[in-house]
């Protein structure tokens, strides 16, 4: 499986290791030093802890990093080993272990070490090009993306779309090919055929903003501190690590990617006025690039 | 606070420009604030002068306007940053 442009090897030995692999192993005698602790809340219900055995203001390579899910499974990686061992909890299935690696703590790790930055946001392409959704909480990103999805688009990302910078340029990385176009805890959701197999630079961004059912359907392009927020607001995995890189990232993002609000009528009936009008905005975008 | 005074840009700030705005992030609070126009000069005057009589200079340098309209504008200025935690008063 291909996770976050990462290859994961599950239950096989250390020395696999190569650049952008991920090794999974089971430890049923895992222990773990949580000296330090990052962040403690409460996530699908459970309760659920990052923890290390140093401190996350200088974060160093082969820091231990543990990932705590309530009754089901412990995390634990060095920084920068590409190694993963686990250990169940009472109420632990392979099911879950695959949610809490895919969904949060792989997010988590290459947060911390640095690798990318992730946005709240449905991805899919148009045009072979990567265009981003973010939106405030039940703004309609899941169900934009559902319908680009239905439409034949590739998908990239249900709603964690890792972000890095390369030549003054932005790109997003494939997430993992299941798409959650529903509200269910703990879960992946429906496997998706067409899945990006490469690293893009993202072409746009939209944020769907609400508006009345009968309202017409606008597109008009932000800056400056619009978009600084509309980005800050869609940060997943916002974490107090690396922060001068994460706040540079965030701006380069700002000053390299286009980025719209578009209003979007809330009714489902209209879902398709709307699709036609980022498939047309977009293509008239690339045309004139 | 007067044209005397010197000041300091907290450390806890980030500062980057975004379009034609500077966007200044707050990391202890996470609050974030932007600057457009001359808040932009000041800003980048700031960033090289401590003392608030030789920011005053400059912008005079810059702009044609009153010396004392100046000062009450660039006081004004300086105290919604300090009440705001981006900079003090050294």
């Amino acid at each position: 499986m291909i996770l976050y442009n990462h290859n994961l090897l599950v239950d096989e030995q250390k020395s696999t290791k190569s650049k952008n692999t991920v090794s999974l192993k089971e430890n049923k005698s895992l222990s773990i030093d949580s000296s330090y602790i990052l962040r403690l809340h409460n996530n699908q219900n459970r309760q659920v802890a990052i923890t290390s055995n140093k401190s996350f203001s200088n974060i160093e390579t082969n820091q231990q990093i543990n990932f705590l899910v309530e009754d089901v499974v412990t995390f634990s990686s060095y920084v920068n080993s590409s190694f993963i061992e686990y250990k169940l909890h009472k109420s632990g299935t392979s099911e879950l272990v695959t949610y809490w690696l895919y969904h949060t703590f792989l997010p988590i790790l290459f947060t911390i070490e640095n690798k990318y930055y992730f946005l709240h946001a449905g991805a899919i392409e148009v045009d072979k090009k990567p265009i981003l959704f973010i939106a405030n909480s039940f703004g309609g990103k899941s169900t934009l993306t559902d319908y680009f999805i239905k439409k034949g688009h590739t998908f990239i990302s249900d709603d964690k779309v890792g972000v890095y910078k390369r030549d003054d340029k932005i790109f997003c990385v494939p997430s993992y090919p299941f798409h959650r176009p529903y509200r269910k805890l703990e879960d992946l959701g429906q496997k998706v055929d067409k899945f990006s197999k490469s690293n893009k630079e993202i072409f746009c961004i939209f944020n769907l903003v609400k508006s009345e059912s009968n309202s017409e359907v606008n597109i008009s392009k932000i800056s400056g501190i619009e978009k600084f927020k509309a980005l800050r607001y869609a940060t997943d995995i916002d974490l107090a690590v690396n922060k001068e890189n994460r706040f540079n990232l965030l701006t380069s993002i700002a000053n390299n990617v286009n980025i719209y609000n578009i209003s979007i009528p809330w009714n489902l009936d209209r879902l398709e006025e709307v699709y036609m009008n980022i498939c047309m905005y977009v293509k008239k975008e690339i045309n004139e690039s | 606070m007067n044209l005397n005074s010197k000041i300091k840009i907290s450390e806890d700030l980030f500062v980057e420009k975004i379009d034609n705005e500077i966007v200044l992030l707050d990391t202890q609070t996470q609050e974030y604030f932007s600057l457009s126009e001359v808040g932009i000069v000041i800003w980048d005057i700031l960033s090289d002068e401590k003392e608030l009589r030789k920011v005053h200079n400059k912008l005079i340098d810059l702009y044609d306007v009153d010396s004392v309209q100046l000062e009450n504008d660039l006081l004004n200025f300086i105290e919604v940053l300090v009440n705001k935690k981006l900079i003090y008063v050294d």
